[in-house]
């Protein structure tokens, strides 16, 4: 039920707070900027070039060239349709995956609750590098694969702080009230429990995409993700680090923008948390 | 304190059939890994007669539980096997890097724990005031901050123009110094977070407008009815973030080429090296469960309530 003095109310007071302006500022740049790639970008993300190699930052060629001669500042502009694309499948893996299993796992308690939370506590438990590490190493390397292989490790995050939202729900009059019409137990989740859990699932989910951005940026550096010549930050950054000391630029520049763009979704997330859900733990 | 040792002795075991049960998996996972080890050791002009022999040589042929207890008994008495592709023993390979890994991680996680819960405790003291939205906005920055970004731009900085550092590698007793702060500073962000939000938490309870109303003077409050309850959550994260700073070591190492086992675990997944991966992986998964009985023990200790109160069903 969308309510619309109430949703025009938290976008005012998003915008009171600075940094969370700040962080839809950059979030909503960043969007254009994916979205319009092929017109910002003056050339192709693949273009090289024998004669521009390794050309340092220049009015012409504002972030230098790299040892292709490919323009820098083209392959990081369609590198934001990479991280934007990437991060946004990821979390949508892993709010599915948190929305269904924490639904479950808090709703009927019991057995099937113990087995949810003991898988969720042992994926935890480990370092989700390595174990993305593995994953990759089974399936082998790949954006895709590596979009697999970040979901697998990370749902239980979202699960839990889920899970937690249902069990502090379930005993609320409005769902007894519910169960005692005769409300099917799919029904309770999705119309009952569902909406309620929504704020959170919004919180979560904004502050899943920057972590998302992060890992798949860094399996791309250890080559295990986007192969080249695909322009995804994490790629740029490794194809740069091999010639940090002649050409920094390659390196330095998808990092910036790495930085910030995770930075904007974290500060809009902590500024959707502060308004919707402030006891929320993440 | 015999109820905290009665409890430390019950987490301690418990750990054990977690451990079995992770070697386990990893058995069964490795086990359904496509690449076919004796092919590898083989290559592909070894005839198909030698193939079926050399898969009875090394007990491929038998039952998968066979196989398993086999690895298992062998595993337990430090045998991993080699590498196939140094040829060394992969214990061997371990014991040499694990130094490493411990001499970075190991100051990483104190660092970062020493200075960055002080941040996020003024920073939740003085919640909403311009201090804290500061220290939020750095700690969020550093918090978005990739590491092996970092850790390049550091390498480009301090080792590469100012020379004051070496960039790679463990020669010099100096080279551990910009991985160290590579690794420690996105957990010191961390830390600074989590702190704040603990401390946050603790500052609304009802014995904290209780110590205020009863008059205490605000350092008393503070620092013994506020901090006293917040550090107990934190300490214990301070040992759940083990295992998280080794997945962050495997990053630094690669970037610093540090000789520890977080590069040699990033340069077997490349080669495939897989009973390298097989052992490294237990050995983490034994340093997590050892550091969360360690939290378990530690949150005992500090609070009566968890070794006293059946665990919450």
């Amino acid at each position: 039920m969308p309510n619309l003095a109430g949703t025009k109310k938290t976008v005012l007071q998003l915008l009171r707070y600075r940094a969370s302006l700040a962080g839809i500022l950059i979030v909503l740049a960043i969007s254009l900027l994916a979205l319009f790639a092929p017109l910002i970008a003056p050339r192709g993300y693949a273009e090289t070039s024998t004669v521009d190699m390794l050309r340092p930052p220049s009015a012409q060629d504002f972030f230098g060239t790299d040892m292709y001669g490919r323009d820098v500042f083209s392959r990081v502009v369609y590198g934001a349709r990479i991280a934007l694309w990437v991060g946004l499948l990821v979390t949508f893996i892993e709010a599915s995956m948190g929305i269904t299993l924490g639904l479950l796992s808090g709703f009927y308690g019991g057995i099937i609750d113990k087995a949810i939370s003991a898988a969720g506590d042992m994926v935890w438990a480990f370092p989700s590098v390595v174990l993305a590490l593995g994953v990759v190493a089974i399936l082998g390397a790949g954006l895709t694969q590596v979009v697999v292989a970040i979901a697998v490790v990370s749902w239980p995050a979202f699960t839990r702080i889920l899970r937690a939202k249902v069990q502090s729900l379930v005993n609320r009059e409005f769902i007894l009230a519910a169960k005692a019409i005769g409300e099917s137990d799919f029904s309770i989740m999705t119309r009952y429990l569902l909406p309620n859990l929504m704020p959170s699932i919004l919180v979560v989910s904004t502050l899943t995409l920057p972590s998302a951005i992060l890992y798949t940026t860094a399996l791309s550096f250890l080559g295990f993700g986007a192969q080249p010549p695909t322009p995804d930050w994490g790629a740029i950054l490794s194809e740069g680090s091999a010639q940090l000391a002649i050409a920094p630029w390659v390196a330095t520049f998808p990092g910036i923008f790495i930085v910030i763009t995770a930075l904007g979704f974290n500060l809009l997330g902590d500024g959707l948390r502060d308004l919707l859900d402030p006891k929320l733990r993440i | 304190m015999g109820a905290l040792l009665r409890y430390s002795i019950k987490k301690a075991l418990i750990g054990i059939p977690v451990v079995i049960l992770v070697t386990f998996i990893l058995f069964l996972i490795m086990k359904s890994v496509p690449a076919d080890p004796i092919l590898i050791i083989a290559g592909d002009r070894v005839p198909a007669a030698r193939i079926l022999e050399l898969r009875r040589e090394w007990g491929l042929d038998k039952p998968f539980l066979v196989q398993y207890f086999y690895w298992f008994s062998k595993i337990m008495t430090g045998d991993f096997g080699y590498s196939i592709l140094t040829r060394q023993p992969v214990s061997y390979l371990i014991w040499a890097r694990l130094p490493y890994t411990l001499e970075l991680t190991v100051p990483s996680l104190i660092l970062s724990y020493v200075l960055g819960v002080p941040f996020g405790i003024i920073a939740a003291l003085r919640r909403g005031s311009a201090r804290d939205h500061l220290t939020m906005a750095v700690l969020n920055f550093f918090y978005s901050m990739p590491t092996y970004w970092l850790g390049l731009m550091l390498m480009l900085v301090f080792g590469l123009y100012l020379g004051m550092f070496p960039i790679s590698g463990a020669s010099s007793p100096s080279s551990i110094v910009l991985p160290t702060i590579t690794l420690t500073i996105p957990f010191l962000a961390y830390s600074a977070r989590i702190a704040r939000t603990e401390m946050l938490d603790v500052l609304t309870e009802d014995y904290m407008r209780t110590a205020w109303a009863k008059g205490l003077k605000s350092r008393v409050v503070i620092l013994k009815h506020g901090l006293r309850n917040a550090l107990i959550p934190i300490t214990v994260l301070f040992f759940l973030d083990l295992p998280w700073i080794i997945g962050g070591a495997v990053i630094v190492e690669t970037v610093f080429s540090w000789p520890g086992m977080g590069n040699l675990l990033y340069k077997s997944i490349v080669r495939l090296d897989y009973s390298v991966i097989q052992a490294i992986v237990l050995v983490i998964a034994i340093l997590i469960v050892i550091s969360n009985i360690l939290g378990d023990i530690v949150a005992a200790s500090l609070d009566p309530r968890i070794r006293i109160e059946p665990e919450k069903s």
